[in-house]
């Protein structure tokens, strides 16, 4: 009597207080699992979004780190020939002296941004096959999310590869290439099967797009005309100009160049020739970490109100009286500025307010100061361009330069994207050969100045960057007027990060 | 500064300065708020049913219920709100977690012979609900309340849920008050953790022997008062180095043009379970000579399947916004701390107008890893400035060797990775930085040396010291702490010794810099290289010269004056005239002073050995009046 009494008592304590099977199954409500973002069609598309999110988010707790507007900025504008800020305690980033360094937030940014977004890319590679839906959205969602990877790839190999004519013609090493789900040590590939799986995702995403028939409704999101620029981006770096001329042509058609209005309305807003950006609203702002927050002139942000963001003096004397982008620079004409960092004095400041009353209050005036890009909201909110049809014509009319199609042709093709578009009618072109060559490089740095290319640019093509001080004719301050030969810096190559290589046992 | 009605304002710079134009440290302090609002309210009901037989039946519950309501204003004249005509944000914490328990007691004493017993459940709840808003452009000054602002910049909300039950039993013995045993048992499962490896097992086991009340201790009684014999084994689970959902594959759900966009942010771990600190302890506790307390105790705590999150490859992708990492939670190996534990209280001087009593702890404690899993033995994981290998600590240094200055350039040097980068390939991108003195490889850039262990955080030995002194209603006492042995990374004197471009602070050391070759330095001389020399000053080589490396691991040794306190105790002769039971003055002092090699470093701040730019412990001076009406 007593035992049953005793082992009742506990059964009854153990029973009583136990909870329900399911107490311990608690769900997020700020995530959500695998299973459920690739159900559907209509939640792969989400993950899809989630790509474009990944471009322009706060990243590392560090100021300036927006996603790939940070690229355009630390990697293709600050290091650049034509691209001057008064920044000389910048000058290891600047002067291109830091790629060595193996443990440093710049050496291993690219690296950790551009594989998060691969990571992201190969999910739904992998997944969308079961998703349910029709299968034009399932093909439009894969064409998107291929197109995503062969970009990411393309721009680590021109960050962490070497210039394609140093390569031995692509033996050099590339980059890490994960195409599924893998996470554990994978080889670093050559820099040919880098551009390789570049080239077959695009012509897979191309296949895809044209099955699925579908168009885009946004100007972040992903359609065929942009594989096809990512396309002759790609082949152009790869120094492949038949596909790249093709592809650049392919790419521009339907996106005709914006108007001289356009022109000057700040690079914030898509226009007619956008062909792809990264989204950007009051409402979903970065603050103080956004691309327009280092660089529009109308910026809140410290970032430009103390550094405004500058032209090389020296190009922008190249550009024409004609040319509409002689006023998207500060001309200190004969006002004085302090030669040495290129402040402005009291009348360059005061004319530089009147021509341009949004220039925040508290804001530094800096001759050959930029009025290009402008925010749409403080501090710096706005769309952030990655592909335009002027890039197009650019690489049109270098593709067929290499090609050695005739002067004409290229020519015409700088008379339509300078003339034609109305950005100066005076233009005309007579060059040919090296002229010819160096009138398209002249362009190509008018033309994208501040939009992330100069320092690309400079490393695909193998040219010096040579920047000047005000006593030897530029506008640079002492420090950073320097000339990086091309083998310098370890032919300015980054080095694989050691956030990599310290957990990548098949990397040496 | 003058205003347009001539007073005095702030300047904000955009007339007077280069750097931080718009900003204003005291200016901003004055006109933004930041305000916080707590209410917390605890309940507790306890409930005892006497049952016959001897047992009790009880039921145990208590709630929890917090929140904190953060709110922040950035004023629309200077610093960060400036830009959007002032701004302002909300931050709401709502906690609620209850612990219910429901036990089964039964305790008996037979003789000598002295049993109880448990067994019992309990559940945890944890919720917690987060909301953020933040909206800009204000309608009138200094009001925080978001109805002032018209501009919503941000928007969110979610929760959190967090449980776990258990189940448990305990068994406890004593014959005499003079031998105990005591056993447990429990069951837990956690929410952290897969179905199928929710739930772990924990048990422990101890005993303990009172000498002192054995017949053969009163020939010992002339030294000693009491001695006492203790052993015990026991473990818990530990699941709070687990994220909330550590099992599951997370994709957050972020907006793209008011669209939901999802990306990852934890890889799945479904294999995932309870880590278990365990620990074994055996302790000899005396009283020595009515006058002297001492023990001594051997432990070796361990966690096993220690819960960690390991790092991938970088290219597997990244799984945080804030940090470039890619990781995946793992029950790692097995890590233990053991050591002895030794204390001493001795009262010194005893007589009735003149006390004077000592104490002194002292824990000498090993850390180290005892297993890893096969795939990371050979090589070990690097964290950071740590490597985990086996027969390591935890927070062993892993790093780059600094081997000094280079009289002759003023450049950093660090031992050349000779393995990894030939220093006969003088095509390669290593070879420019390669230095040869004396027929050792050096490099002046990190990317080409050679990591090494570099000793650990752990001290050696840590501990207090403790002394009282009274004379007469005088008392003064002193509580000190040291710790000997371990090393500190010091990122604040990096930073300090790193100048940038713009204004800054600097340390003092930054005066030592190499400033050209000191008479009597050749390229072959036998001491061209300064070990103790700081790099020459030039901020376009900080990348080489500041770059973590053993020159700036510090001696962690550290002592540390507590507390130091002066108490008066005014006689009650004198206190009886005014009618006052009691009164005593005391001042006291609290961390007065710290003393470490490398002035100013702050080597309590964590047991890693990391120093950040944080707040000090501060130092604290009371003086106190109590009185006793």
């Amino acid at each position: 009597m007593n035992k049953i009494y005793n082992i009742g008592l506990l059964f009854f304590v153990l029973l009583a207080g136990s909870c329900k099977k399911d107490y311990l199954d608690t769900v997020p409500t700020s995530s959500t699992g695998t299973s459920t973002a690739f159900e559907s069609t209509e939640n792969a598309k989400l993950a899809v979004n989630g790509l474009a999110k990944m471009m322009t988010v706060q990243y590392l707790s560090s100021q300036g780190f927006n996603g790939e507007g940070t690229i355009k900025m630390y990697y293709g504008n600050y290091p650049g020939n034509n691209f001057y800020v008064n920044l000389p305690g910048w000058a290891t980033l600047i002067n291109g002296t830091i790629n060595e360094n193996v443990s440093s937030i710049y050496g291993y940014y690219p690296w950790y941004y551009y594989y998060k977004v691969i990571g992201n890319a190969n999910a739904i590679i992998f997944y969308i096959d079961a998703a349910k839906g029709s299968e034009a959205d399932r093909n439009f969602i894969k064409a998107q999310a291929l197109t995503y990877r062969a970009y990411c790839y393309t721009m680590l190999a021109q960050l962490y590869g070497n210039r394609w004519s140093d390569s031995n013609n692509g033996a050099t090493p590339g980059v890490v290439l994960r195409t599924d789900l893998s996470n554990g040590d994978l080889e670093r590939s050559s820099l040919g099967a880098t551009y390789s799986l570049i080239y077959s995702d695009l012509d897979k995403a191309i296949e895809l797009f044209t099955a699925a028939g579908k168009s885009r409704s946004k100007n972040f999101e992903m359609d065929i005309n942009v594989a096809y620029a990512v396309y002759a981006r790609a082949a152009l770096t790869r120094q492949d100009y038949p596909k790249a001329e093709a592809f650049a042509a392919k790419a521009r058609t339907g996106y005709p160049l914006m108007s001289v209005a356009d022109y000057k309305a700040g690079f914030s807003t898509p226009n007619s020739e956008w062909l792809w950006s990264s989204y950007g609203a009051s409402d979903e702002t970065l603050y103080y970490y956004s691309y327009q927050s280092y660089i529009a002139y109308n910026s809140s942000a410290s970032a430009v109100r103390t550094y405004p963001k500058c032209i090389s003096k020296e190009l922008y004397n190249k550009i024409p009286a004609t040319d509409i982008r002689k006023n998207l620079f500060l001309d200190p004409k004969t006002d004085p500025y302090t030669t040495a960092t290129g402040a402005a004095g009291a009348a360059l400041k005061a004319r530089a307010f009147q021509l341009f009353p949004d220039i925040y209050s508290t804001s530094n005036v800096y001759a050959y100061m930029q009025f290009k890009v402008k925010a749409n909201d403080q501090p710096g909110v706005g769309n952030v361009n990655h592909f335009r049809s002027s890039e197009m014509y650019l690489i049109e009319a270098e593709a067929k330069y290499y090609q050695n199609k005739p002067a004409a042709e290229v020519q015409q093709v700088l008379v339509d994207l300078t003339k034609n578009s109305g950005r100066d009618a005076s233009y005309t072109c007579t060059k040919t050969g090296t002229d010819l060559l160096n009138e398209i490089k002249t362009y190509r740095a008018i033309e994208l100045w501040g939009e992330g290319f100069d320092w690309f640019d400079m490393k695909r093509w193998g040219d010096p960057i040579v920047r000047r001080d005000y006593a030897n004719g530029g506008n640079f301050i002492t420090s950073l007027a320097i000339t990086i030969t091309p083998e310098s810096n370890n032919k300015w190559t980054w080095k694989v990060p050691l956030k990599e290589s310290d957990y990548n046992g098949a990397l040496e | 500064m003058l205003d347009d009605a001539g007073k005095e304002q702030y300047d904000d710079g955009s007339t007077s300065r280069n750097q931080f134009i718009g900003r204003h440290t005291t200016w901003e302090n004055e006109l933004n708020k930041d305000l916080v609002y707590r209410n917390t309210v605890n309940g507790q009901v306890f409930l005892d049913f006497k049952l016959p037989k001897d047992f009790t039946f009880t039921v145990k519950g208590d709630l929890n219920v917090r929140n904190s309501d953060t709110q922040t204003y950035d004023n629309a004249i200077i610093g960060d709100g400036a830009g959007n005509q002032g701004r302002a944000s909300r931050t709401n914490y709502r906690y609620k977690n209850y612990t219910a328990q429901q036990m089964l007691n039964w305790g008996k004493s037979y003789g000598f012979h002295t049993v109880d017993a448990l067994v019992g459940h309990e559940n945890y709840y944890d919720n917690y609900n987060y909301l953020y808003g933040y909206k800009t452009t204000e309608t009138f000054a200094n009001a925080t309340e978001l109805v002032n602002f018209t501009n919503i910049t941000d928007l969110t909300d979610y929760q959190v849920n967090y449980r776990s039950e258990g189940y448990f039993a305990r068994a406890r013995y004593n014959y005499d008050e003079k031998y105990f045993l005591d056993g447990s048992f429990r069951r837990d499962g956690s929410s952290k953790f897969y179905k199928d490896n929710r739930w772990g097992n924990f048990w422990s086991l101890g005993g303990s022997w009172l000498l002192s009340k054995e017949k053969f201790f009163t020939g010992l009684s002339r030294y000693a008062d009491y001695a006492k014999l203790r052993a015990s084994y026991g473990q818990v689970g530990n699941d709070v180095s687990a994220a909330t959902y550590a099992y599951m594959a997370l994709y957050t759900i972020d907006q793209n043009n008011n669209l939901a966009a999802l990306y990852k942010t934890q890889n799945e771990a479904l294999d995932l379970q309870w880590e278990t600190s365990s620990s074994i302890s055996a302790a000899l506790e005396t009283r020595l000579f009515n006058r002297a307390n001492f023990t001594v105790e051997y432990f070796d705590k361990r966690s096993q399947n220690l819960l960690f999150d390991v790092s991938l490859p970088l290219s597997a992708g990244g799984t945080s916004n804030t940090v470039a990492e890619s990781v995946i939670t793992k029950n790692l190996g097995t890590v233990s701390n053991k050591g002895f534990e030794l204390s001493l209280d001795v009262d010194v001087i005893r007589k009735s107008d003149f006390k004077w009593n000592v104490g002194v702890n002292a824990t000498f404690l090993k850390n180290k890893i005892v297993s890893l899993p096969e795939q990371n033995r050979a090589n070990g994981i690097i964290n950071g400035n740590y490597k985990y290998m086996e027969g390591h600590g935890i927070y062993d240094f892993w790093t780059y060797q600094y081997a000094g200055v280079d009289q002759m350039t003023g450049s950093a040097l660090y031992l050349a990775d000779n393995e990894n980068f030939d220093p006969k390939d003088v095509n390669g991108a290593h070879y420019k930085y390669l230095v040869n003195i004396n027929g050792v490889d050096y490099t002046t850039y990190t990317t080409y040396a050679k990591r090494d262990w570099s000793g650990s955080a752990i001290p050696d030995v840590f501990g207090s010291f403790s002394t009282g002194l009274t004379y007469k209603d005088l008392t003064l006492s002193g509580i000190f702490t040291y710790s000997l042995g371990g090393k500190v990374y010091d990122d604040s004197y990096l930073d300090l010794m790193t100048m940038s471009g713009t204004v800054g602070q600097m340390h003092k050391d930054v005066l030592k810099s190499w400033d050209g070759v000191p008479s009597g330095i050749t390229e072959t001389s036998s001491n061209r290289i300064d070990p103790k020399g700081v790099p020459v000053m030039d901020f376009s080589k900080s990348n080489y010269s500041n770059a973590m490396s053993t020159r700036f691991l510090q001696n962690g040794s550290y002592f540390v004056v507590k507390n130091i306190a002066l108490a008066y105790q005014v006689p009650f002769s004198l206190l009886q005239k005014i009618d006052i039971r009691s009164a005593r003055f005391t001042l006291s002092v609290e961390n007065l002073v710290t003393l470490t090699k490398l002035q100013g470093m702050n080597p309590q701040q964590s047991f890693n050995g990391r120093s950040l730019n944080a707040f000090v412990t501060p130092r604290v001076i009371s003086l106190g009046v109590n009185i006793g009406l």
